[in-house]
């Protein structure tokens, strides 16, 4: 209860800055405080895939379940971020560079990572015996994250048209301190919303096995009964 | 030594089931040519015109009838059950995944020799000058995607709608090599020397190398039940 | 700050984490209901 409080209060400060206490930007006007959003959904989005890898490999080697849980936690509320990275980028795309989309390395990376999330989360349903998916979801989870750097590669020669990275590209990189300020708060903001989103799907994850296991539980009674 | 009898009984019993049924070959060779012939009414055919178009078009062909084999190879073993059987011989599961890859390096490069042949004769371009670099390219670039596509190919056994399943997993994860392999390609069909696309030849080694080992590790892990 | 492109932006934003929130709740609340059903009929035989 508590972190649901502090994330709404968090993201409401977060709308704030975004609109009350960000300058306006000079070129882009308006339109530009799509970047607070847009921005931070990629690092959570990326972020989360991480999360998925590492909990893949650790219910691969130890075999626990609440490792396997995180991992699909981390995939299906970093679905969640990627898919409002990958929207709110050609939004912005459009009244900025004249074009919905092009495929530059950046946006095929993300196009990519939502991607991988899509495949991570069919495979999740699809899989005939459930004992198995784990298992499976936990293998394409290790290949999905090497393979972001080896692609990252291949698409950076590829072709890159992307403004250079604004933050953290040394002094005189171009972004304001109040701009990165409230960058930095809405990451907040959004670290916080993507740990509570998180923590709930895992309290469902919980439930369902609990669920089933009372079941199991009860299940031999009723049959008695019927016979009875 | 023990490994390695492994692998070969595996590459010989799927090419003994092959030559029995002749239906992976048959439909990844005729699935390849109609993409091949589709793109015909797609393009201008003339020969500047190809020579940007060529490698492009040889890549999704060989990626689509890659796909159909991969496929192929593991739900016959599923639905025969024998893949249980084959975990329960006290095989490395690493050498059950090298004898697969094997074998679908060997389907693939008979349905890429019968693609490039139509390719050739439809489209007039002659690959016998630079038939030694082109070679290169595209052997680096079959052996990463066979790489992914056989552990791929093992998972997806395992789901529903499988024939969907398994380019949604195998497409993304193979986009490096897929680029790779379409740049390398551009460049010795050029007739360019091997220098100017040496990069591209490296990111294929690597990317040969680390999901070579990545599915040789992991692929104890899709056969456990 | 008028700009349609904004808007739809923070408007899909919004909606979306909106409803996979309330999908989450939803999927809880009913998967509590159930235990709760559950333990209710094992408590009463």
């Amino acid at each position: 209860m508590i972190h649901l409080g502090v994330t709404i209060l968090w993201l409401l400060i977060a709308v704030w800055m975004i609109f009350f206490y960000a300058p306006r930007e000079a070129t882009m006007g308006e339109v530009q405080r799509i970047f607070y959003i847009h921005v931070p959904a990629g690092w959570t989005a990326f972020l989360a895939y991480f999360i998925v890898f590492v909990g893949s490999v650790i219910f691969l080697a130890k075999r626990s379940q609440a490792a396997d849980d995180l991992a699909h936690a981390a995939a299906e509320v970093g679905f969640v971020f990627c898919t409002s990275m990958i929207v709110t980028g050609p939004l912005w795309a459009k009244p900025a560079w004249g074009i919905w989309w092009t495929w530059d390395a950046r946006l095929t990376m993300s196009f990519l990572l939502w991607l991988l999330y899509v495949s991570y989360l069919m495979l999740r349903s699809y899989v005939f015996n459930p004992g198995r998916s784990a298992l499976l979801a936990a293998v394409v989870g290790i290949i999905g994250f090497v393979d972001v750097p080896v692609n990252y590669m291949a698409i950076r020669w590829w072709r890159t048209q992307h403004p250079q990275p604004v933050i953290g590209g040394g002094e005189g990189s171009g972004l304001e301190p109040a701009m990165r300020l409230t960058l930095y708060f809405c990451a907040g903001a959004f670290w916080c919303l993507f740990a509570y989103l998180v923590r709930e799907r895992l309290a469902i994850a919980r439930l369902r096995r609990e669920l089933s296991a009372a079941r199991r539980a009860s299940a031999p009674q009723d049959q008695k009964e019927d016979r009875g | 030594m023990q490994t390695l009898r492994v692998i070969w009984a595996i590459f010989v019993k799927d090419l003994r089931v092959e030559w029995r049924h002749r239906e992976t070959l048959a439909s990844m060779c005729v699935f390849g040519v109609l993409v091949v012939f589709l793109f015909n009414f797609a393009f201008e055919t003339a020969r500047e015109m190809s020579l940007r178009l060529l490698p492009g078009l040889l890549w999704v062909a060989f990626a689509f009838a890659g796909v159909l084999g991969f496929n192929r190879s593991f739900a016959a073993e599923r639905e025969n059950a024998s893949l249980e059987g084959l975990t329960l011989t006290p095989a490395d599961p690493g050498a059950i995944y090298a004898g697969k890859l094997l074998a679908n390096l060997f389907f693939m490069t008979v349905a890429e020799v019968v693609i490039v042949f139509a390719v050739s004769l439809w489209y007039n371009f002659s690959f016998i000058p630079v038939l030694g670099l082109f070679s290169l390219v595209t052997g680096l670039g079959t052996l990463g995607y066979v790489a992914v596509g056989t552990i791929f190919g093992a998972i997806s056994a395992n789901t529903r709608m499988r024939e969907v399943m398994l380019p949604v997993l195998q497409f993304p994860v193979a986009v490096p090599a897929f680029i790779a392999s379409i740049e390398g390609t551009t460049g010795a069909l050029r007739g360019e020397p091997l220098a100017v696309y040496a990069d591209w030849v490296n990111l294929l080694i690597a990317f040969c190398i680390i999901f070579l080992v990545l599915s040789y590790l992991l692929f104890e892990y899709v056969l456990e039940e | 700050m008028g700009s349609p492109y904004l808007i739809s932006a923070y408007a899909f934003t919004a909606l979306l984490f909106g409803l996979y929130a309330w999908s989450i709740a939803r999927r809880k609340a009913r998967l509590l209901r159930e235990l709760e059903d559950l333990r209710k009929k094992v408590s009463g035989q």
